[in-house]
């Protein structure tokens, strides 16, 4: 255990120090256990405390009677720098044990720019950086999205899960108690042995060879490629009823239920659209069951229906109108994050308004009908209006639109779209009776930039220039100077160094050592990104971002991430590519099987029923 | 029914904010099943109130809040399935009726005692700076304080110094303040021992408010 005492003496000197001291109702404490298990989150604890994907695989972890799993997140840098000055490392909120002490610690990646915090989190363990180094150390391994492209982090982890964690962790704990068990641990064995279990990928048994254009030439390695996990009877899979309930206020402070995994719109941009694949629902009776018990064991008030599409749910007016009835009488709200404007559905979203009024968001990503169509966000014109006129029929002023600037085949028509649609936003205001307005009307434009994406039909596209995005967004700058209108936007920087760590290679792991060692972290919070330091990392190192992020790669190309699998074919990827040059949609699959790859699985899972 | 839950809490979980410590006792309520009463309108809340705000870092052993059900409660039954919703560290010492005409808790208090634990170097430099009667330091805000005026009592104890300060909703005295001028950048471990309301030698602990 760390010295409580002085981390007592220091906790008064930081913001928010009720971070750092655990014992939050639902955190779990064992005495008994074989295998000690750390999950570590890099970013700050309100963040990370709104993970489902952690919360899930904590309570999987310590269903097992012979793991104790107990959870870290990144100490933001003024506790970060009072640590280090006093000599207290990272250590765990459960039992306040020091990070290298466990057998093993899981980070959980779902966003590029947190990879020098995980390297700064390592740091501040003491726990070696590079694997090859870490004999005698935890085995330091990550799940998470950005696994389906896990290069820059090769030197760092011993071992990447790929796809989703619910099974294959526990197979990956139970290969770790058999070497445990037999006496003397050898790390090396272990993770051999590892290399073989389906969805685990041990960068350090696979190599990679280079062209002289700086394009990988070649991968070799045990599993070839390793395919992605996932979970296919999700009604009964593991999910947390009794969650660790903060005292901070975190950014998601409610109970959470996933009501399905997976999405079947096929938005040629967006990763987790592919990789969440194939569609697969929670039974709604299981849904309401879940929701009595979180509400009970939480004693929060408000229940969040999480999912990539919420409004996708087959019965979403059932199993709505259930939450309520069942929880209203107890003053629970049910808020619905993630509804797409086609399925906005008035019988449900009137009972809704009467419990929490607010602002309506929607996100058309792009400005034309011709560039929608080109990323197959099959929204039209006529669907954002009718979305917008009933919000403000029913009493709401404010309304955030998101926007995606820099897509393939973008043009400033585009642009000038996006200030159309507001434009079109404010008649309808207007246009709707005086009497049923309130207020004025409040609207804010977020862009976005765009990354392109392993894992999705535009992965070989290249990202515009940071110049291009910057006079982009002065342009919209321009255009959206409206009165009630703000216009926010991205940072073209990160998203550069986003798009830079998505595409990336293994190289670059020597880019975030550099950055890491030099005190970057926490990239994503504004005030801490250093830009600068990253474009000194690149010229010290003489690798050329560029190469990544504004490059056009080939079809032929074997890309760095060519050894994973997300089980959608490069064909179909290809072919949608070609769809969205020629302003093709493609279909929900739910209307029919588009043939990307999964229909094996899809067929297993009763999604499609006749076989094709 | 109007209610007066005693708690204390210790260790780590000190340095729990007091918004947090507000948004713990609502969630436990909720948890416990009790059936409180709600503020109205659009986002309904339970009707609960401190005695006190607890400041980050304070240890307490007596502390209060109240609230009102909506049925009459069998008081022990009250404090018993509030005791198994606590966290670790926070803990129910005594539940008990209040006066549904009385003042609110936060109204009455006039004094708090506390037990501060200090070495002996500290303990003699207290002792000292207290002599005199009149004792000028900076308080939270800047501003200057007669601390003196508002130590009601203290004995020096073997290991610790007990203080009965003044805290009422005109004038307190925070013994973080106090001691960050007796022994300044030195921690010290302070617990709260109990709120009190009343003044001269009428004063009682709140707890003695239940009926």
């Amino acid at each position: 255990m760390i010295d409580l005492d002085k981390l007592s003496s220091i906790l008064p000197k930081v913001e928010k120090p009720g971070r750092y001291i655990g014992g939050e109702r639902g955190r779990i404490k064992k005495e008994d256990y074989e295998l000690h298990f750390l999950f570590a989150f890099p970013d700050v604890y309100e963040v990370g405390m709104s993970n489902l994907g952690i919360q899930i695989l904590y309570d999987i972890a310590n269903k097992r009677s012979d793991t104790f799993a107990e959870e870290t997140f990144c100490p933001f840098p003024d506790m970060y720098g009072l640590m280090k000055e006093n000599g207290i490392p990272l250590y765990s909120l459960e039992t306040f044990t020091p990070a290298r002490e466990f057998d093993m610690i899981g980070f959980n990646l779902s966003y590029e720019m947190c990879y020098t915090t995980v390297l700064s989190m390592l740091k501040l363990a003491e726990i070696p950086l590079r694997s090859a180094d870490r004999e005698g150390f935890p085995i330091v391994f990550a799940g998470g999205t950005c696994t389906y492209s896990p290069e820059p982090l090769a030197d760092f982890m011993d071992a990447f899960i790929i796809g989703e964690g619910e099974e294959v962790n526990n197979e990956f704990m139970d290969l770790y108690l058999k070497h445990k068990r037999s006496g003397s641990f050898d790390r090396r064995a272990f993770l051999k042995e590892a290399a073989a279990i389906p969805g685990v990928y041990v960068p350090s048994e696979y190599q990679f060879t280079y062209n002289d254009d700086g394009t990988v030439k070649n991968i070799t390695g045990p599993q070839l490629p390793v395919r992605k996990r996932f979970v296919t009877d999700f009604s009964n899979a593991p999910f947390p009823v009794k969650p660790v309930v903060p005292f901070l206020q975190t950014v998601f402070d409610r109970a959470t239920l996933e009501i399905f995994r997976g999405c079947t719109r096929g938005c040629r941009f967006c990763q987790a659209g592919y990789v969440y694949r194939p569609n697969r629902e929670r039974d709604r009776d299981v849904l309401l069951k879940q929701a009595c018990e979180i509400i009970d064991n939480s004693g929060y008030d408000e229940v969040s229906l999480s999912s990539l599409s919420s409004g996708d749910y087959s019965e979403i007016n059932e199993l709505v109108i259930g939450l309520l009835d069942t929880l209203g009488e107890k003053g629970v709200s049910v808020s619905l994050p993630s509804l797409r404007i086609d399925s906005f559905k008035e019988e449900y979203s009137k009972r809704m308004q009467s419990a929490r009024k607010g602002s309506f968001t929607f996100a058309p990503e792009a400005g034309t009908q011709r560039l929608r169509d080109v990323i197959n966000k099959n929204i039209t014109e006529e669907d954002i209006e009718r979305g917008v006129r009933y919000a403000f029929e029913s009493g709401t002023t404010t309304i955030k639109l998101y926007f995606m600037i820099g897509l393939p085949t973008e043009t400033y028509e585009d642009l000038d779209g996006i200030a159309d649609i507001v434009r079109k936003i404010i008649g309808i205001f207007y246009d709707v009776p005086k009497e049923l307005r309130k207020g004025s009307l409040k609207i804010t434009v977020s862009t976005s930039s765009f990354v392109p994406k392993p894992m999705t039909p535009f992965q070989w596209e290249p990202q515009n220039t940071i110049e291009e995005l910057r006079k982009k967004q002065d342009y919209l700058k321009e255009k959206l100077k409206i009165r009630g209108v703000t216009y926010n936007y991205h940072d073209s920087r990160l998203s550069f160094l986003e798009s830079v760590f998505a595409v990336g290679d293994r190289r670059l792991g020597s880019v975030l050592e550099y950055t890491a060692d030099r005190g970057a972290m926490f990239d994503s919070w504004q005030d801490y990104f250093r830009y600068d330091l990253y474009m000194e990392a690149f010229e010290k190192t003489g690798i050329d971002p560029y190469f990544y992020a504004n490059r056009r790669r080939s079809p032929d190309e074997v890309l760095p991430w060519s050894h994973i699998d997300c089980l959608i074919s490069k064909e179909y990827f290809l072919n949608e590519l070609e769809q969205a040059y020629g302003g093709k949609t493609t279909p929900d699959c739910r209307e029919g099987c588009n043939g990307c790859g999964m229909m094996k699985q899809c067929y297993a899972l009763g999604n499609i029923r006749k076989k094709m | 029914m109007r209610i007066g839950v005693r708690f204390s809490r210790n260790g780590m979980s000190r340095f729990v904010s007091h918004l947090d410590m507000q948004r713990f006792f609502s969630r436990a309520i909720r948890r416990s099943g009790i059936e409180v009463q709600y503020s109205q309108g659009f986002n309904p809340h339970i009707i609960m109130s401190f005695a006190q705000a607890l400041a980050v870092g304070l240890e307490t052993k007596g502390d209060y809040l109240e609230f009102n059900t909506v049925n009459d409660e069998d008081i022990s039954s009250v404090r018993e399935r509030l005791s198994l919703q606590m966290s670790s560290g926070i803990d129910i010492i005594t539940a008990g009726m209040l006066d549904p005409k009385g003042k609110k808790l936060m109204a009455c208090v006039e004094a708090a005692s506390y037990s501060v634990y200090c070495s002996d170097d500290i303990k003699e430099r207290f002792a000292a700076l207290t002599e005199g009667g009149s004792y000028i330091i900076k308080n939270k805000k800047g501003h200057d304080v007669d601390a003196g005026q508002m130590i009601l009592s203290s004995d020096i104890m073997t290991d610790r110094i007990d203080l009965m300060l003044v805290l009422s909703s005109k004038m307190s005295l925070s013994p973080f303040s106090l001691f960050d001028a007796v022994a300044p950048g030195e921690s010290v471990r302070i617990v709260r021992n109990d709120l009190y309301t009343g003044s001269g030698t009428d004063i009682i602990s709140l707890s003695g408010l239940f009926l």
